[in-house]
């Protein structure tokens, strides 16, 4: 196969083109970070796919798009195309990849932070940027609005979710019990005088009580992220331990940066943030994140 | 406090989510700003969603109570 001279070859390394099995076809992958995409862009990526590719898309697991069966002398022209209309071209290999999040706070009732804004502004900062470059292997990362986790925070190599801390306002509480039959934890039990008692250990911050109190009794104290790292699929799956809790969404950009530096440091080519920590322990990574 | 007479009422029982709280939602509608509305849950599920579902379209809930048979009484007054 000879490459074709507007082939552009350094462009082609930073990922996104995928061989197919189909001898000299290719898949494009996208950059759409946490799953939200432009309806002009997805006019756009359906032209690209019928006059370079097959007609079909792949959604991916991480809320992307691929474009399916372009022949290798298309890709350059396909490219072209896309980002002469602003869509984003994505990335494989070892790298800080395209960041997935729920819609969170801003869409969806249960949310409890802006984990879609979160996760474009983790996107913004790391995705193609020398710290998110020339890792030991891919490194996911995801943002959940609660506890719900929809995007799986514990199977990425950083993973977040919202957090809530319930305060009782005591002379707002009517005593109706609503909260004790809504949390799914049984960490409120009604006392002798009507008023709801919370035991810590039990309480996970979910926030269900604030959202269900009728009289608002129930307050925020405060909100932040839960973080995870070390998550991973794959042949040796992996839960990712936790972190830090209670994070602010400021500090989360800078957890993220932490962890990047130790999986720098520490990883070996090849594997996974997962495996680092197991190596070099979980304390360690603690101590050298949030410093 | 005088207690407040409901001026309409919706028996709920083994409603499932989110039904029941359609079912509110639509008598509500058919009702006159600040009237009271009383509705009958199930404990589980709708005990826990049918207020905050209420209380996010901006009705007023005015008292849960427990009712015979594990069941609730909610009042709710339309915003």
């Amino acid at each position: 196969m000879t490459l074709p001279k507007t082939i552009d070859l350094a462009a082609m390394k930073t990922g996104g083109f995928i061989k197919q099995k189909e001898k000299d076809f290719f898949a494009l992958r996208l950059r759409t970070p946490v799953g939200k995409i432009d309806a002009d862009h997805l006019e756009v990526i359906s032209k690209v796919s019928r006059k370079y590719g097959d007609g079909n898309l792949h959604l991916t697991v991480r809320q992307g798009i691929e474009i399916q069966g372009i022949p290798f002398e298309q890709l350059q022209n396909a490219r072209d195309d896309l980002e002469a209309a602003g869509v984003r071209i994505g990335a494989c290999g070892p790298r800080f990849r395209v960041v997935t999040a729920c819609p969170g706070a801003e869409i969806c009732p249960n949310g409890l932070v802006d984990s879609a804004g979160l996760g474009l502004a983790a996107d913004e900062r790391f995705y193609g940027q020398p710290e998110g470059l020339e890792l030991p292997h891919k490194f996911k990362v995801t943002f959940a609005g609660c506890l719900a986790c929809c995007p799986k925070p514990q199977e990425n190599d950083v993973g977040f979710h919202g957090l809530v801390e319930p305060e009782l306002f005591a002379d707002d509480c009517n005593g109706c019990g609503v909260c004790e039959v809504t949390c799914k934890e049984g960490a409120i039990v009604m006392g002798d005088d009507d008023l709801p008692i919370k035991d810590d250990a039990k309480c996970i911050d979910c926030g269900d009580c604030i959202k269900s109190c009728p009289t608002d009794a129930w307050k925020v104290k405060r909100v932040g992220l839960a973080a995870y790292a070390g998550g991973r699929w794959g042949r040796h799956p992996e839960l990712g331990q936790k972190i830090g809790e209670f994070i602010s969404p400021d500090d989360a950009m800078e957890v993220i940066a932490d962890v990047l530096r130790f999986y720098k440091e520490e990883g070996k080519r090849g594997e996974r943030l997962g495996v680092t920590i197991g190596r070099v322990g979980l304390d360690e990574l603690k101590r050298r994140v949030g410093k | 406090m005088t207690e407040i007479k409901a001026d309409d009422s919706l028996d709920l029982r083994g409603v499932l989510c989110p039904i029941n709280f359609v079912k509110t939602k639509l008598k509500l509608e058919e009702m006159d700003a600040g009237s009271h509305l009383e509705v009958l849950l199930d404990d589980g599920d709708p005990i826990a969603n049918v207020p905050q579902s209420v209380k996010e379209e901006g009705h007023q809930i005015m008292k849960v109570g427990k009712a015979d048979g594990g069941h609730y009484r909610m009042l709710i007054k339309k915003a």
